[in-house]
């Protein structure tokens, strides 16, 4: 999907203690780009995410995703949104405890009426094995995996992955970027992921730098293999 | 400042800590407006005994010379069976002599007794048209004092009555009252403590608003013109065995019943009903308080898994445990404090209200109610404690663990519990409802408490339902079945004509060593009605063996088939219980009239009741009872105990309420990280109020399915205890109207839960859920 913004602004809070966490935002992604959004901590790249992808409502400007006017949308046409079209990944991995890791991907099929196959899933991501394991018995990488297989199985055509590889070592973290950086390729899945590890960018088609809630600079790049990944924090 | 925080926690939580005090408050006053009463009345009523010298035992005698009485020398020669009452109007000397000798009989035949007459005289008085019947009782020497409570002891011309029955009938002393054909003056207002005697009729009746004793100067009660009866008091001056005694009392030929006052039901019951009511207090408030302790458990619980974070980042900053949990143990104490002693202060308010509840069922002297300590302990002191203890032991734990776990955002850790076939069984459904199960399963501990919650809650309102009914079943519906108008008490009068009547025997006898009435009815007596359950007459099984009523066969296991032994007339019958009468009139039992007959008289005609189908006004000198006048003036006794009950549903019905109501919130909430996490994956609110709410209300249909046998079962059980600790028949049960009103009502009160619920849900803003995800 094409992501499209426009003078977009947020704010939070009012009057003196008013902050700007969005001030001014444009933006351009084509349909199966993959964008890292990189920027300190506070410089507003969770909210654009969660604005983007109808977590939160803006205050200003305008945000058209293909054919849908999000600064439009009421809050249930939102939801709508998101259950067919968008997929998260966070850095807490925020799966369900009381579910086994092939019922927490059964959780994100529910939301669609086609889903991928889930044991398929489960063995592009890796996790076959671990089907019937829960959660606290699984790293923090294999957590990662299962969240993204639960945010993949639904076929969202944009996945919006806020610090996925935040909590995790080098190689885990490569792992998980890899799996995303495969699904983009054969998927055509529209990427957009924020993170504050610059080597991350490598990966990336396009490359957006945000500083106090502004767009700083856009930069195009031709992407390497996650596997070649210089990591440095 | 961490005090600050403590107090806005508690206040945004402003309805659910509302509730609870409405909880406490509701405990506080059961308990305390129950015992309060309770102990004053008894404490008055124990030194009330001793003052008057109350009675250990009385004996009735027969009405009529026996062989044994005629061994003495009397000083006149009557023919046995001769009745008293031909006696007293013929030879009065003979009649003196023979009470004399039966007294001296009794003295002789068990070691250390005393014992004396106690006369008394069965009329009638006219009070503003009304006719009310009254007995007359005749001033005892060494037992059973009379106690003038207001006014003066009466002289002549003057008497004394009930306090009560002059209230509720607006006579006050130095009013006149027509006693018989005669006038007094009310000199003042009198108790007595036989309670044998004031009690007309009905085991468990006392109706003081249409009948009352009179106290008259001695002169004056020899000449009322009325039939002298006579019971026997007496006095244990030493240890006595209960068994010997009455082996040996019955061995004298004349007597035909005795009745130590520690077992009599009408005496006993005093106390058995004050213990009961107390038992009955102390049981409600203790339900109600561990329904609080339930509730104040999970929403400590819920409230502190959301101050998790800021406990952590307080002990991140070196702030010790115990200067975190202090704040909320102190807050939590003064709420529990101040609400109990709200509920403890209207307990005392009321408390005079409740002790005239009982002063209208019962003749005891009115009690001053104070302030006592040891109830003030149990009722504010000891539920505090357990409260700030809950309180404590919930927050040390969960401030023990280091600050990075508690800071940590992440709220559960704990391993799910593997139920594999139950996961089986799930995996065939949908994988909501399995993650619905599974959620309820990891959430084990939670789930039971909200299981015993609405278990308890449901179950308070199924006692209260069950209670609501009992005086009606007891009483009036049987009075109401009946289709003879008057009974006529034909003991002491020669004057009965059965021409065109019923014919019918009442005594007392013991039955499976069980005092009961034993009612003699003709087979086919017409306008007295039986019934079994079943609605069929069982009037015609009394010539098969013994009928016995519903609440005898409760309180001797009895059933139908099973022998029964029955001592009456000098002897022990075994018979078989033929039918069951589905009626519960206290200890009745019904024969065949005519074989009894035989045992009195060795003729078919004896009979002491006439049942008459039309009003009969006067016969002679017996005393006439109206089924009509008895009936109103259950209907008016009726009032005040459903006043009592109705509070008593209310209340708990109210409890219940809150109970279901608190919790299907309070559950629901507790559910914030997975109400978020659908938020944000997309699922709609109706799915997640679906997921989050729907397997409590699976819940909520099973317990309610569940509670309702354990309500029977337990009634029955609750029936017979109480019957055995107590000896009060309190035939507890529900009915079809009482489970759908529940049904209704439970319905309603979770689907009002449940829409708050909702509202909850829907309220949570993706804006508050999006925090748990990014740190
Ligand atoms: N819910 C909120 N309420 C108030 N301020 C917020 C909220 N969320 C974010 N902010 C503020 O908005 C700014 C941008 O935050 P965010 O988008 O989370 O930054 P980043 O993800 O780049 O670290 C920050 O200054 C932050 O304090
Ligand atoms: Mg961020």
């Amino acid at each position: 999907m094409a992501i499209q913004l426009k003078s977009v602004t947020k704010a939070y809070g009012t009057g003196e203690v008013q902050v700007k966490a969005l001030n001014g935002v444009d933006l351009e992604i084509k349909a199966g780009q993959f964008v890292v959004v990189l920027g300190p901590s506070g410089s507003g790249k969770s909210t654009l995410l969660n604005v983007m992808s109808g977590l939160d409502r803006l205050d200003e400007g305008k945000i058209v995703i293909d054919d849908y006017k999000i600064h439009e949308m009421e809050d249930k046409a939102l939801t709508k949104f998101r259950r067919n079209h968008v997929g998260f990944i966070f850095q807490q991995y925020n799966l369900l405890q009381t579910l086994t890791v092939k019922e927490n991907v059964l959780i994100g099929a529910r939301l669609v009426d086609d889903p991928f196959d889930v044991d398929q899933l489960l063995e592009d991501v890796g996790m076959d094995a671990h089907a019937v394991k829960y959660p606290f018995q699984l790293s923090g990488g294999e957590q990662q995996r299962v969240s993204i297989a639960r945010a993949l199985v639904k076929r969202p055509k944009m996945l919006f992955c806020d610090e996925p590889t935040g909590a995790l070592d080098e190689s885990t973290g490569k792992n998980v970027l890899a799996i995303l950086q495969k699904l983009n390729r054969s998927y055509n899945t529209t990427v957009l992921l924020i993170t504050h590890n610059a080597s991350i960018a490598a990966l990336a088609d396009v490359v957006v730098k945000m500083n106090s809630g502004k767009i700083v600079d856009v930069a195009k790049n031709t992407p390497i293999d996650a596997k070649e990944l210089r990591w440095s924090e | 400042m961490f005090f600050k925080h403590v107090t806005r926690t508690f206040a945004r939580q402003w309805l659910t800590v509302l509730m609870l005090g409405v909880l406490l408050v509701v405990s506080g006053f059961i308990y305390s407006v129950m015992s309060l009463s309770v102990s004053a009345l008894k404490e008055a009523s124990d030194s009330f005994f001793v003052e008057t010298n109350q009675e250990d035992f009385s004996l009735t005698t027969r009405f009529h010379i026996t062989a044994q009485d005629l061994e003495s020398d009397l000083g006149c020669s009557p023919e046995v069976q001769t009745p008293l009452v031909t006696l007293y109007h013929e030879d009065f000397a003979c009649y003196e002599a023979v009470i004399e000798s039966r007294r001296n009989m009794i003295e002789a035949a068990y070691q250390n007794i005393r014992v004396e007459p106690r006369f008394y005289k069965d009329t009638y008085i006219m009070v503003h048209d009304a006719r009310h019947r009254s007995r007359i009782l005749k001033d005892m020497n060494e037992m059973n004092l009379s106690m003038i409570e207001a006014g003066e002891y009466p002289e002549s011309g003057e008497v004394a009555i009930s306090r009560l029955y002059a209230q509720l009938n607006n006579l006050s002393i130095d009013d006149e009252l027509m006693i018989g054909s005669e006038t007094f003056l009310i000199s003042g207002f009198v108790l007595f403590p036989d309670y044998n005697l004031p009690i007309f009729e009905h085991l468990y009746m006392f109706d003081s608003a249409n009948q009352t004793f009179i106290l008259m100067a001695d002169s004056d009660f020899e000449s009322f013109d009325a039939t002298e009866h006579v019971e026997f008091a007496g006095i244990f001056d030493g240890e006595y065995d209960a068994l010997a005694f009455e082996t040996e009392m019955f061995s004298l030929l004349f007597v035909e019943q005795v009745v130590l006052t520690e077992n009599n039901p009408r005496s006993g019951a005093i106390y058995a009903e004050l213990d009961g009511s107390q038992a009955l207090g102390l049981f409600l408030s203790i339900m109600i308080a561990v329904i609080g302790m339930i509730i104040v458990g999970v929403m400590v619980s819920k409230t502190m898994s959301e101050e998790k974070r800021t406990l952590g980042v307080f002990k991140a900053l070196g702030v010790k445990p115990i200067e975190m949990v202090f704040p909320y143990l102190v807050a939590v104490f003064s709420f529990a404090v101040v609400a109990l002693s709200i509920g403890y202060l209207f307990g005392f308010l009321l408390a005079p209200l409740m002790q005239s509840l009982y002063l209208r069922f019962y003749l005891l002297p009115e009690a001053e109610i104070g302030f006592l300590a040891s109830n003030a302990l149990i009722a504010i002191v000891l539920p505090t404690v357990i409260v700030v203890s809950l309180t404590f032991w919930r927050l040390y734990r969960m401030v023990h663990p280091s600050p990075i776990l508690l800071i940590e955002p992440k709220m559960f850790k704990v391993k799910p519990v593997k139920a594999i076939w139950f996961k089986k069984l799930l995996s065939k459904f949908d994988i909501l409802s399995v993650l619905q199960g599974s959620i309820l399963i990891r959430q084990w501990a939670k789930v039971s408490v909200y299981v015993i919650g609405v278990f308890l809650g449901l179950y308070l309102a199924f006692l209260s339902l069950g209670m609501r009914d009992v005086f009606n079943r007891t009483m009036h519906g049987y009075y109401g079945e009946h289709f003879y108008e008057s009974t006529v008490y034909c003991d002491f009068s020669d004057d009965c004509d059965s021409a065109g009547h019923e014919k019918g025997i009442e005594i007392s006898v013991f039955a499976n060593e069980q005092r009961a009435t034993l009612v003699g009815l003709d087979a086919d007596s017409e306008w007295y009605v039986l019934r079994n359950r079943a609605g069929e007459s069982v009037v015609p099984k009394v010539s098969e063996g013994i009928v016995i009523s519903r609440s005898f066969s409760d309180l001797t296991g009895l059933d139908v088939g099973d022998d029964i032994e029955i001592q009456a007339f000098g002897e022990t019958m075994t018979l078989e219980v033929s039918a069951i009468a589905h009626v519960y009139p206290g200890e009745k039992i019904y024969y065949d009239r005519a074989v009894m007959s035989l045992l009195v008289t060795g003729d078919d005609q004896f009979f002491n009741r006439l049942y008459t189908e039309s009003r009969v006004e006067s016969m002679g000198s017996a005393l006439i009872v109206h089924r009509t006048e008895m009936i109103e003036q259950l209907d008016d006794l009726n009032v005040w105990y459903q006043i009592m009950i109705y509070i008593m549903v209310a209340s708990s019905l109210t409890i219940a309420v809150i109970i279901i109501y608190l919790l299907s919130i309070l559950t629901v909430e507790s559910k914030y990280y997975e109400l978020s996490l659908f938020k944000v994956l997309g699922f709609n609110n109706k799915e997640i109020s679906g997921v989050l709410l729907g397997g409590y209300m699976k819940i909520n249909v099973v317990v309610f399915v569940v509670v309702i046998p354990v309500v029977f079962v337990s009634f029955t059980v609750l029936t017979r205890m109480l019957v055995a600790m107590f000896g009060i028949y309190f035939p507890l049960s529900i009915g079809f109207w009482d489970i759908l009103f529940a049904g209704v009502l439970f319905g309603v009160v979770s689907l009002i839960g449940t829409t708050h619920a909702k509202y909850v849900v829907k309220k949570r803003s993706l804006q508050e859920a999006l925090k748990i995800y990014q740190v």
